[in-house]
């Protein structure tokens, strides 16, 4: 019994590295691409951002008007 | 004579693939670096202006000093913008420094640096410029004097202290001020290195069989080690040293004699009899690493039939790292060990969650990190390759004089 216990956990040992070593790895490649990123290295050019113009109306200077308050019925 | 390459046994036409992937992956290593060098400096306008933002505009003097005007006219002179520069942990550090004509620090603005990102935004949210700001270019700009560093990131501190003293000289030299007398550079042989020279010593005597107190002794530099390079001084060899010694930054000895001491140390250990005392005797990581697994019981656990699948994305990872670094010319950049996450509890997010992850490992696997995520594990085991195809092709050419 023992001998099929110690057999099955020898089986599953280089799965849980596995899954332990690409989950590092992801890490590790979400560190770096951050780094980069903070560097500049992942940033678009000035001329390439699209830009986006828009107008926007002149808003009324003065207090702002005091909402009414709800009476229940 | 013609070789039968089907009859060559696997463990020499793996010997061959690995000369070939390694052949190739260093010939593309040097195009990485002979690109990094021929890319464009960085613009360093921005930086120049944000040193003195007050000014209308600046005029070129020479390539590493402006002119600060305060009017388009050019009657109100603000003062001037030298490049000052520094060396840092990763590298060489550039700071645009605003001097005024009587040698006052008006402003000062990160030009261009080589550090890992989190000592740096460590320094930067200090405001450690601006403490070195209204200073006088004859002041001494040391830490510990006038400067205070910030606590673990001392070679940044310094570079930043250096580059902004050089720039105001540089300045004053051009104003035809009269510059301090410059002093010596101390050499600093100090704790650390007595502690790192202690170790390899321990490390490379121990390393021989014949020694009877084998075990003992190395738990003692582990511990050493640990406390020491690890919690005390935080200075574990990381790839940023490996990356910096490929760049040509080698930095000044007298300040940095750590530095050389470790990879001359482990240089001369590997070239004398091909063994590495750093990292199974003294690496801090690697000793926090056996300590957790004396309390979990780690064991070396085999990975089976994903061996060389693991093996490979170890290697691929610190070639990339490498790569990246080189094409940038920035060697902290792509440093991604989590010694200081642990030692000095600094880093991202996501090193602080690798960093669970490895230790929780080390309960049960054996230097979880060491065998399968090291960066400087690949780069030993590339020496030793080259080490041993050398000794083959001089042995060889010995047998047939």
């Amino acid at each position: 019994m023992d001998e099929k216990k110690t057999k099955s956990l020898n089986n599953i040992i280089p799965n849980v590295i596995l899954v332990f070593v690409l989950l590092c790895t992801l890490l590790i490649v979400f560190e770096i691409s951050g780094n980069l990123v903070n560097e500049g290295v992942f940033q678009f050019e000035n001329e390439e951002r699209p830009t986006l113009t828009v107008e926007v109306e002149e808003t009324p200077s003065g207090p702002l008007p005091t909402p009414e308050p709800i009476i229940d019925a | 004579m013609t070789i039968n390459h089907k009859n060559l046994s696997p463990a020499i036409k793996r010997q061959r693939t690995e000369r070939l992937l390694g052949g190739i992956a260093v010939i593309i290593l040097i195009a990485a670096a002979v690109i990094g060098v021929l890319r464009a400096e960085a613009d360093l306008m921005p930086a120049i202006i944000g040193s003195i933002p007050e000014a209308d505009h600046v005029e070129e003097i020479n390539s590493e000093l402006y002119r600060a005007w305060g009017d388009a006219a050019e009657n109100q002179l603000l003062g001037f913008v030298a490049l000052g520069k520094g060396n840092g942990y990763g590298g060489p550090m550039v700071i645009a420094v605003a001097v005024s004509p009587q040698g006052e620090i008006l402003g000062a603005s990160v030009a261009s640096h080589k550090e890992t990102p989190s000592w740096m935004s460590r320094v930067m949210d200090n405001n450690l410029i601006s403490t070195l700001l209204g200073k006088q270019y004859t002041d001494p700009f040391e830490l510990d004097n006038d400067v205070d560093g910030i606590t673990g990131a001392t070679y940044t501190s310094r570079a930043i202290a250096q580059a902004v003293m050089a720039g105001s000289h540089l300045t004053a030299a051009n104003v035809g001020l009269e510059l301090p007398e410059q002093s010596k550079p101390k050499i600093s042989f100090g704790g650390q290195e007595i502690v790192l020279v202690g170790l390899f010593l321990v490390g490379y005597f121990g390393h021989k069989s014949s020694f009877k107190y084998k075990k003992q002794a190395r738990w003692g530099t582990m511990i050493i080690g640990m406390v020491f390079l690890g919690f005390v001084y935080n200075s574990p060899l990381t790839l940023a040293y490996i990356n910096k010694f490929l760049m040509g930054f080698w930095p000044q000895w007298q300040s940095n004699l750590y530095w050389y001491i470790l990879i001359g140390g482990i240089l001369f250990a590997f070239s004398v009899d091909n063994k590495n005392p750093y990292c199974e005797w003294f690496c801090p990581f690697g000793a926090a690493q056996e300590c957790m697994g004396v309390i979990g019981g780690a064991k070396v656990r085999s990975s089976g039939k994903y061996r060389y699948f693991l093996k490979w994305l170890q290697r691929g990872l610190a070639w990339m790292a490498i790569l990246i670094a080189l094409l940038y010319r920035n060697p902290g950049m792509t440093s991604f060990e989590i010694f200081g996450t642990l030692f000095e509890l600094i880093g991202s997010n996501f090193q602080f969650l690798l960093l669970g992850l490895v230790l929780i490992a080390s309960l049960f696997i054996r230097r979880p990190w060491c065998t399968y995520l090291c960066p400087l594990h690949p780069v030993e085991e590339f020496i030793r390759m080259v080490r041993k195809w050398i000794r083959g092709l001089w042995t060889k050419r010995k047998q047939k004089a």
